[in-house]
């Protein structure tokens, strides 16, 4: 009987070294799978009837730090959250332009400027008027194109929220299927690993778009739910909800009615402000730059162009205009109305007065607006008049910006600063978030499967392997021995 | 795997430092900018301004400069053919009792078309005198001004009657103010950040029409102005030709106002030119970046990415499948 025994042991010790070793094979070949976790055979002797008979394999254990991966992701997800933001103000500088930068705003100001300045030295010369003519429309160009840009980026904004909100809830039901389908399997007793391995592969990729914290349940079943409060899967998944616009004007907001809002199972959730339980991601950022960030740079835009034609409409500038006229640049055409501040400057244009290629004549542009005939060829005084009233300083009409005194020139560098300097922080911000990122992510990877330590393992289970089968041998032996009598 | 994925991310680390310093070197501007003015882009875009602006103003302290030294020829012009008229005819009035007007006359109208002629000068397609209807000749040709005289004093019988009606022709509004052609004068261009220069002369000035007078009265002697009285013609061309001389103080003083103006423009041109150079020095402060700085951060890096991939090499053979 003993004999028996201790073949049978050594038969369950084969079982339990080939199991290893085919355990470190799955380690060494995953060894630069992302989301893969290191296993480990748990062994724990067998035992019959109060004696030992052999090994018994009690399961395979995924080496994780909750805590650890629990914190990367939020990292992670602040990360994202970073690098969204500190992306559009990089864009929105870009927009602006830097002032070495001669299709820069502050550089086509100062262009109108000083061609005004030689149009004033040459008033009867054709090609001044128009070389001033043309820088005029140019910088109206400029405050359109730039409007374009950041509704584009607009645009952009909300279908990548769209994209988000969909892979948010594709992932939530994969996680919840996986739930099902790790409870289904631990119940027959079989190895789950690779089902948590896909599990956790997902709900890193939901760890992008809103920092999660994952709650483990009984039988292998995880809960999640943001840091800010909100449950995403409990049993059942959480759905949200969005609905992307095709295409976005300047007065379209969130608070407008114009641009969808996120739903929770039904349920409007605040996308921002401290009442929001999505923050900290990049759903929140791309939010964040669709209603918040793109707006102020929209509303610095809109207050530059107000400036812009408030100097220029005025009859004690130009004596032809009548008050309410639009001077030399128009809104869209027509009188600027305070109410309409909101993309402005997408709709600012030239004067068609001055302008040769709308049936104007570029004589206006010094003699006045309204003047029916070119006057005296070489009277300068409106020229001077407009190049000096683009250097006097004046006060903002448009609510929500310094009240101090600005020339245009100083204007555009006044608000191209703020969004450098906006943009300067983001980016060390996005720095620090990454750093941070970047530590608990290697430190994470720094707990998974080490090639060196898998060799040196396999080494002492070839020795085990080798001795286990030297046993039956031996066994086999004493057998023969026992018929041979 | 920790370890490849820290060795790959300094590698990324320095080899984008790396790119940024290369890119340094080779433009001699700096990568960043808006770090490098700390977000505030205030000073650097009123330098980017005012030199633009200096650009403007160079155009006009040229254009208006090249304009006063045209304007001083003609004065010059005007001037020195006075002077000489007006000795040509005390000479010729005041040597026999017998001058010879007719020819004194032929060469006053000579004198009169010359000096309307450089006050009539065109500078690239502007007329120089006529304020600011600079597409007209101001001053109508001599041709003009002579019938209109005698028109004016058909009625004259003595010599201060002819001077009187003369006198009123050209000093008056209706005569002479009425057949110039050109406009007011022109307002002051800028020529510097808050300089402004005088470019007002124009053909209505009183020295200029003074001479005009008197040149034309001379003119008229052979006309048939105080017919069959030799000896009122000489009195009239001994007063004319005394006006002229005369003339010379407010002519010059003309010619010395418009050199003042000359005199300050090339100042402003080269105070502006001065703040360009200024500007520019200090702008480059701002936006280059330190040749020799760059150089040796790029040396550095150059010397960590190869011990970075010294280390790489080194410790992907570390591993104990290379011994077992």
């Amino acid at each position: 009987m003993t004999i028996a025994s201790a073949l049978s042991s050594a038969l369950s010790g084969l079982t339990a070294t080939s199991r290893q070793a085919d355990i470190i094979a799955s380690n060494v070949a995953n060894a630069a799978t992302p989301g893969y976790a290191r296993r480990q055979v748990l062994l724990t002797p067998h035992e019959l009837g109060g004696t030992g008979q052999g090994v018994a394999i009690r399961g395979v254990t995924r080496q994780i730090d909750q805590f650890l991966i629990n914190d990367r992701r939020v990292a992670q997800a602040s990360a994202g959250d970073r690098d969204v933001r500190a992306a559009f103000l990089q864009r929105l500088e870009q927009i602006f332009g830097r002032p070495d930068d001669p299709a820069s705003l502050t550089a086509r100001v100062a262009k109108l400027e000083s061609s005004l300045l030689e149009a004033a030295s040459r008033p009867e010369s054709d090609a001044r008027l128009t070389a001033s003519v043309d820088a005029a429309r140019q910088l109206a160009d400029g405050l359109n194109r730039a409007s374009d840009a950041i509704q584009e980026v607009r645009l952009r904004a909300d279908r990548s929220i769209a994209t988000a909100v969909d892979d948010l809830n594709n992932s939530l039901r994969q996680v919840r299927e996986l739930n099902g389908q790790i409870r289904s399997y631990i119940g027959s007793g079989q190895d789950m690993s690779s089902l948590m391995d896909q599990r956790q592969q997902i709900i890193d990729r939901i760890s992008h778009i809103v920092p999660i914290r994952e709650v483990v349940r009984e039988h292998g079943q995880v809960a999640l739910t943001t840091t800010g409060g909100a449950v995403l899967l409990d049993g059942a998944e959480s759905v949200f909800g969005f609905t992307p616009v095709n295409t976005l004007v300047p007065e379209m907001t969130q608070a407008s009615g114009g641009l969808s809002g996120l739903t929770l199972n039904g349920r409007p959730m605040a996308s921002a402000g401290e009442t929001s339980s999505v923050l900290g991601g990049e759903l929140a950022a791309l939010f964040a730059v669709r209603d918040e960030l793109a707006v102020s740079g929209q509303a610095k835009l809109d207050a530059m162009a107000r400036d812009l034609y408030e100097r220029f409409a005025d009859p004690a500038l130009d004596p032809t205009l009548l008050a309410g006229q639009p001077g030399l640049f128009t809104d869209g055409g027509g009188a600027f109305v305070a109410a309409n501040e909101t993309g402005l400057s997408a709709r600012l244009s030239l004067n068609a007065l001055v302008d040769p290629a709308a049936g104007g004549a570029v004589f206006r542009l010094r003699d006045g607006l309204g003047a029916a005939t070119a006057g005296p060829p070489g009277n300068p005084a409106l020229l001077t008049a407009l190049s000096d009233r683009m250097q006097t300083a004046r006060p903002l009409s448009s609510t929500g910006f310094s009240s101090t005194s600005r020339s245009v020139a100083g204007l555009g560098a006044a608000l191209l600063s703020a969004v450098a300097a906006d943009r300067l922080n983001a980016d060390a911000e996005e720095a620090f978030s990454a750093a941070r990122f970047t530590a608990l992510d290697e430190l994470e990877k720094a707990g998974g499967v080490d090639t060196d330590q898998e060799l040196q393992t396999l080494l002492i289970i070839e020795k085990n392997y080798a001795a286990n089968a030297k046993i039956i041998q031996t066994v086999d032996e004493m057998i023969n021995t026992l018929l041979g009598l | 795997m920790a370890m490849t994925t820290l060795l790959s991310r300094h590698s990324h680390t320095l080899r984008t430092e790396l790119q940024t310093r290369l890119a340094e070197v080779s433009s001699g501007l700096k990568s960043d900018l808006t770090a490098a003015v700390g977000g505030d882009f205030s000073v650097l875009a009123a330098m980017d301004h005012s030199l633009q602006r200096l650009k403007g103003y160079a155009a006009n302290t040229g254009e208006a400069g090249l304009l006063l030294d045209v304007a001083q020829n003609a004065l010059e012009v005007v001037s020195s053919s006075a002077t000489t008229l007006a000795t040509d005819t005390l000479r010729t009035v005041g040597m026999t009792n017998q001058p010879d007007l007719g020819a004194l006359a032929n060469d006053a109208r000579r004198v009169l078309d010359t000096a309307i002629a450089a006050l009539n000068t065109r500078f690239t397609d502007k007329a120089v005198f006529a304020g600011v209807n600079t597409n007209t000749l101001p001053v109508p040709d001599a041709g003009t001004i002579l019938s209109a005289l005698q028109a004016a004093t058909a009625t004259a019988t003595t010599v201060n009657d002819v001077m009187t009606a003369i006198d009123d022709w050209f000093m008056g509004s209706t005569g002479y103010e009425a057949a110039y052609a050109g406009g007011p004068s022109r307002p002051d261009a800028q020529i510097a950040p808050g300089e402004t220069a005088d470019l007002s002369v124009t053909a209505l000035d009183p020295a200029i029409r003074a001479s005009l007078r008197d040149m034309a009265t001379l003119a008229m002697l052979d006309s048939g102005v105080l017919a069959g009285d030799p000896e009122a013609k000489a009195d009239l061309a001994r007063a004319a030709g005394e006006g002229l001389l005369s003339g010379g103080a407010p002519r010059s003083q003309l010619m010395a106002r418009v050199g003042t103006t000359q005199a300050q423009i090339a100042a402003a041109a080269t105070r502006n030119g001065a703040e360009e150079t200024a500007l520019g020095i200090a702008r480059a402060g701002i936006v280059t970046a330190d040749p020799y700085d760059a150089a040796t951060r790029l040396e550095e890096l150059q010397t960590r990415l190869e011990a970075l991939y010294l280390i790489t090499a080194r410790v992907s053979r570390l591993s104990l499948s290379e011994y077992i």
